[in-house]
């Protein structure tokens, strides 16, 4: 018997499958999402800091390298206010606590999208690759944080301090202080916009991040080491990329936030 | 939806000198064949985002898209290497197709309960057997029939030549065969 008549019937069930996999798959249009990946893409990378404002990064890159040899309180004041982002606070001094090269991530509890949009205001990156997080955890420090977990794949390498591919935790409330970094000489840190929001790129070294209570003590006894990290506020939220990425990514991955 | 090959030139010139928007209408006039493309490849739980990645990335090889061949082809390749890349990476093509398997699958058309409960069984059947096969046969069957690709279409997308669409799919449907029966003889 000829193969085609052979497999007729074989041939007819497996078209079958595709209206099954049609209504899996349901209407979506990501025309929206790629034509905004690609014009984030295509701008200018100088736009990502405003001339006037680079001319203060400059001033500030410099000022933070002074504070740090010298320990100027004055300056140092300057310096970390000028840094703050929502509810961050950057310090230029040594961390209060031991830091652990190696602490666990403490992002709270697993949860899912749903679970956590019910409690806090998420948002997640359309960006190419990064529209479903691998794991969502939420914590009760501040007015609440959400932190979304995309594994390394190629393409995306794993941090060295967390071992996964990118963090983006987001913290609601605009003043209170809840999340505490520790700068150490070296760690270069820029002032960048992601779209019209006022950000901070930290790159160049390790610093140590510490958490507060929603009373304002600390609630670790240890800090942990970070990498690369991309803080800025967007509304009441207070959001933070950290992984092995440079800078113009994070602010294109930053920018797609929705 | 095949747009005229007349309008996708048009739109494709305009994207290779920067007009994002001209790319957006090619990407919502393909985006139902690249998201099918992705999820027949590497599960449909990360068809969107292969999908989203394949478009992104054949903006970026525009420059070397042949003048005045058709775009669906061309596209549909961008998207199935992608799609690869995914399903390696993290093997979600086997999750999706057992997760939805135990869902049973959407009814395929209003049939009686006892036609529909048979079908069900058939496609769960069918879907374990496609899910068992190689991947090399799997790429072939899955954008010949679920795709609806054209065995040259199919050759184009996967990169093989023609006569490999011809005898995979043979070898392809033969094993299909064999499984189903092997599971009809233990029903």
């Amino acid at each position: 018997m000829p193969d085609q008549e052979r497999h007729a019937l074989l041939e007819a069930d497996l078209r079958a499958l595709t209206r099954e996999l049609d209504a899996e798959l349901g209407d979506l249009d990501l025309s929206a999402a790629v034509t905004r990946e690609l014009e984030a893409r295509q701008a200018p990378v100088q736009q990502l800091v405003r001339p006037r404002r680079r001319r203060l990064a400059v001033a500030l890159v410099v000022s933070i390298v002074i504070a740090a040899t010298a320990a100027i309180p004055s300056a140092r004041a300057a310096v970390t206010n000028f840094l703050d982002i929502g509810v961050v606070r950057v310090h230029r001094e040594p961390p209060p606590g031991p830091v652990s090269p190696t602490a666990d991530l403490q992002l709270g509890e697993r949860t899912t999208l749903a679970d956590a949009r019910a409690q806090v205001s998420v948002v997640v990156p359309t960006a190419t690759g990064f529209r479903t997080p691998e794991e969502v955890w939420f914590t009760p420090v501040g007015g609440g944080g959400v932190s979304l977990v995309y594994r390394a794949r190629p393409g995306l390498p794993a941090a060295e301090h967390t071992g996964v591919g990118l963090l983006v935790q987001e913290f609601a409330g605009e003043t209170q202080t809840s999340v505490n970094k520790f700068l150490t000489a070296g760690v270069r840190a820029e002032q960048v916009t992601i779209n019209s929001d006022r950000g901070v790129f930290i790159s160049g070294g390790e610093h140590t991040i510490f958490y507060n209570a929603t009373d304002g003590t600390q609630i670790q006894t240890s800090g942990r080491l970070v990498g690369n990290a991309l803080i800025f506020q967007r509304g009441p939220l207070t959001i933070r990329l950290e992984g092995d990425l440079s800078r113009d990514r994070m602010v294109a991955i930053a920018e797609s936030l929705a | 939806m095949e747009g005229s090959v007349t309008d996708d030139a048009e739109l494709i010139e305009r994207a290779k000198r920067g007009d994002v928007d001209a790319y957006g209408e090619l990407v919502r006039r393909y985006q139902h064949d690249a998201r099918r493309t992705a999820a027949a490849i590497a599960g449909v739980a990360v068809a969107d985002d292969a999908a989203q990645e394949a478009f992104v990335r054949a903006y970026d090889f525009l420059h070397r898209f042949r003048p005045g061949a058709p775009f669906r082809p061309w596209l549909l390749t961008v998207v199935a290497n992608v799609a690869r890349n995914h399903r390696r990476s993290t093997n979600r093509w086997t999750r999706t197709l057992r997760q939805s398997r135990e869902r049973g699958g959407q009814p395929l058309a209003a049939r009686s309960a006892e036609d529909e409960a048979l079908a069900r069984e058939r496609g769960g059947n069918l879907r374990t057997a496609l899910e068992a096969l190689p991947v090399r046969y799997r790429d072939v069957v899955s954008c010949r029939y679920l795709l609806d690709l054209s065995e040259e279409e199919t050759a184009r997308t996967l990169g093989l030549a023609r006569g490999t669409v011809k005898s995979r799919l043979s070898r392809a449907l033969d094993r299909l065969e064999r499984q189903l029966n092997r599971e009809v003889d233990r029903a």
